[in-house]
């Protein structure tokens, strides 16, 4: 029994693990079409935008902000509300779905190491195609394993705060302040992501109810205070968001809720005042529509008109053009959309409003079925079928 | 594998969550043993099943809980060392071993007392790493030769190193309770076979917090890890594993207390287990087409089932090894 136990799993173990773990497909041509499909651009209605990302920023933590005056005083002033994270509450998978709008894939469930390089179009690409400058300082280099290709690409400047590893076993915070500073000197500079880790530290290491976790906050609030001062409320925009919650342990990755509530703050130029709630899919939409360049191609989200303080009809307009550029760009979604009723009443609708931010969604190319192949239904049923039988065996 | 435990594991390889299944088997298991005990082991055991409510219950996650738990797990730990240092050095063999017995938990004790910084060398994180390794040398030696109290010691201060807290307590117990307890207990024979895999599953929760790579305790990363410029990743990816063994190694010395036989047979049942989860994993996300939240829990679970089989793998071969040494090691430790 106990030969037959090993051998059965010495053959079956790396089988599963080779079908968890098999690469992801290649982009196909009609993928790197879209990725650098000539989309339209515009002038943007804001000339810069922050992006402070506070790792694990709990959404008790982000909505009451006793321990945050500034997030408070800056909400008072713009758009504060709940954000929900995607069911993959590791590091990277939030901020692919965050800057594409993506939701994760089965293999960035593998400890948040494993998680592919994005290869369709993001944020990022849209900006580099239109050649606008943008940079990012974060403590891990999540964004450069992420985004590489936009990096080398564009006009990027990157900074990583030293120390950092895969597993975020040290956070300087002050390095990625000083990087974000540096990347703010530069005129040029239209998109600024920070990405803040001690919050999220804190929480694994010290747990959220601790007192190091209050002070951890306290100072990414002080942060965001000294970046805000840096702004001209009345040309640029901050967004301060978290890209995943964690539970009272501190941790998180998983479907549970605590583990993916979190919230976002959204205030300056091109952003309405009020509290509502916000998908991270829109995430990337949105700020595309601030900084005047389209979605990404690939994207799942839309532009959230009730964060965003624009006028309905030019916003319309603006995600007509980009849509009708994209079908334009990718015969298999002009024919499986362009010529439909849906698309025809999408663009007589004589506003943009919420409604038609969901039927613009619709037309995003969806995800085919199951991530699980049939092969691995049979190979589990193997080892069921293999386990029984060596059980019914007389040890 | 009898009929009774083929049909209980099948059962809990179809749940899609095996958290509350596993808490709560802990929990009847321990009243069961308790209903049945007498004086002493009883009390113990009562004390297992209290403390494993505990860990479950959010208070433990409160400042307070917090405070309460590190008090208790230690006070537990200093207590259980104290009564078992005589013992376990009367008992040590050769007499080299009794120095070197004491050496993981005043590592342990010493842990706590030492400051948290980087700089001296006698920070907190290396009187813990003192604590594992030779607390890991010291209790597969001991386990070889039949050694119990030294056995019992070594581990206690192995695992307390990875489980502090209300998790200490509970591992004090366990190990005062199976020390106490008669080598194998009236468990019905139907049961036995599943013995093995319950315990994995239902300590994996306890002490691991629960069943999905999620709950990764991250904090094994600081173990020995205090350099901010040079972390130490190989370090903690092994504390993280190491942890996992622990939680295995503690529910397989369980079952052979209550189940009997011997070790060997126990990791082939909990091995057999595993992957018969790992299969049923497999199974559900291929075949049927799951809501997204069914099934990222699955996936949670395939990868989890993957790696613990994994582990008793490696747990099965050095189970093995030990076997074959140990008369030798025996005859040679007089």
């Amino acid at each position: 029994m106990r030969r037959s136990i090993s051998l059965a799993a010495v053959v079956l173990l790396p089988l599963t693990a080779g079908s968890l773990l098999r690469p992801e497909p290649a982009a196909s041509d009609g993928a790197a079409a879209l990725r650098n499909a000539p989309l339209p651009e515009f002038e943007p209605f804001t000339r810069r935008v922050v992006v402070v990302v506070i790792d694990g920023w709990r959404r008790a933590d982000a909505l009451s902000g006793a321990s945050m005056p500034n997030v408070q005083r800056l909400a008072a002033a713009g758009s504060r509300g709940p954000m929900t994270a995607g069911i993959r509450s590791f590091t990277k998978p939030c901020l692919r779905t965050l800057f594409t709008g993506r939701p994760g894939a089965f293999r960035d469930s593998l400890l948040n190491v494993a998680v592919d390089r994005v290869t369709e179009d993001s944020l990022f690409t849209r900006l580099n195609l239109a050649r606008r400058a943008w940079g990012s300082s974060a403590y891990t280099p999540d964004f450069e394993e992420l985004f590489g290709d936009d990096m080398r690409e564009g006009a990027a400047r990157a900074y990583v705060g030293k120390g950092a590893d895969s597993f975020g076993a040290y956070v300087d915070d002050d390095a990625v302040e000083a990087g974000a500073m540096r990347i703010l000197d530069d005129p040029a500079v239209v998109l600024a992501l920070v990405h803040f880790g001690s919050v999220d530290h804190t929480g694994h290491i010290l747990k959220p109810w601790s007192a190091a976790y209050r002070e951890a906050l306290a100072s990414a609030d002080r942060r965001i205070g000294r970046i805000a001062s840096r702004l001209e409320q009345d040309r640029d925009a901050l967004v301060v968001l978290g890209d995943h919650g964690a539970d009272d342990d501190g941790h998180h990755g998983g479907p549970d809720a605590l583990a993916r509530e979190t919230a976002f703050l959204a205030v300056g130029r091109g952003f309405a005042k009020g509290t509502p709630a916000f998908a991270p899919e829109d995430f990337a939409p949105t700020l595309a529509v601030l900084l005047g360049v389209c979605p990404p191609a690939s994207g799942l989200g839309a532009p959230d008109p009730a964060l965003l303080g624009l006028e309905p009809a030019v916003l319309k307009r603006r995600c007509d053009a980009c849509l009708a550029a994209r079908f334009a760009s990718s015969p298999v979604l002009e024919k499986r959309w362009a010529g439909t009723p849906e698309l025809a009443r999408y663009l007589a609708a004589p506003r943009f409003g919420p409604a038609e931010a969901e039927s613009y969604r619709a037309f995003g190319p969806r995800p085919g079925g199951s991530e699980h192949p049939p092969v691995q239904a049979l190979l589990g049923l193997a080892m069921v079928a293999v386990v029984l039988g060596v059980w019914r065996r007389p040890a | 594998m009898s009929g009774g435990a083929a049909a209980l594991l099948l059962a809990l390889a179809v749940l899609p969550g095996r958290d509350h299944a596993a808490g709560a088997l802990l929990l009847a298991g321990a009243l069961a043993i308790a209903a049945k005990g007498r004086g002493l082991g009883r009390g113990l055991a009562l004390g297992v099943a209290l403390a494993g409510l505990v860990c479950f219950v959010p208070v433990a996650r409160t400042p307070l809980g917090h405070t309460a738990g590190a008090f208790a797990g230690d006070a537990a730990f200093l207590a259980f060392a104290v009564l078992l240092t005589p013992g376990a050095l009367r008992e040590a063999r050769p007499r080299l071993i009794r120095w070197v017995a004491l050496l993981p938990p005043l590592s342990c004790v010493g842990s706590w007392l030492a400051p948290n910084m980087r700089i001296a060398i006698l920070a907190s994180a290396t009187f813990t790493r003192v604590a594992v390794l030779f607390g890991l040398a010291l209790f597969v030696y001991a386990a070889a030769t039949r050694q119990r109290s030294l056995e019992s010691l070594a581990f206690a201060s192995l695992a307390s190193c990875f489980f502090p807290g209300w998790r200490t307590l509970l591992l004090v117990l366990l190990e005062g309770w199976m020390l106490v307890s008669p080598d194998a207990s009236s468990l019905p024979g139907r049961l036995r076979a599943a013995m093995a895999p319950l315990a994995c599953l239902t300590l994996l929760v306890l002490f691991s917090g629960g069943y999905g790579l999620s709950r990764i305790d991250l904090t094994l990363i600081v173990l020995g890890d205090s350099d901010p410029v040079h972390p130490a990743v190989a370090w903690g990816a092994t504390a993280v594993l190491l942890s996992y063994s622990a939680s295995l190694v503690a529910a397989l010395r369980l079952a052979v207390r209550t189940a009997g036989g011997p070790l060997a047979d126990h990791v082939a049942y909990a091995l057999s287990a595993f992957v018969l989860f790992t299969g049923a994993d497999l199974l559900w996300l291929g075949a049927a087409r799951p809501g997204v939240f069914l099934t990222i829990q699955l996936e949670e679970q395939l990868v989890f089932d993957v790696v613990l089989s994994a582990l008793l793998l490696v747990l099965a071969a050095a189970t093995a090894v030990i076997e074959r040494g140990a008369p030798a090691l025996r005859e040679a430790s007089g």
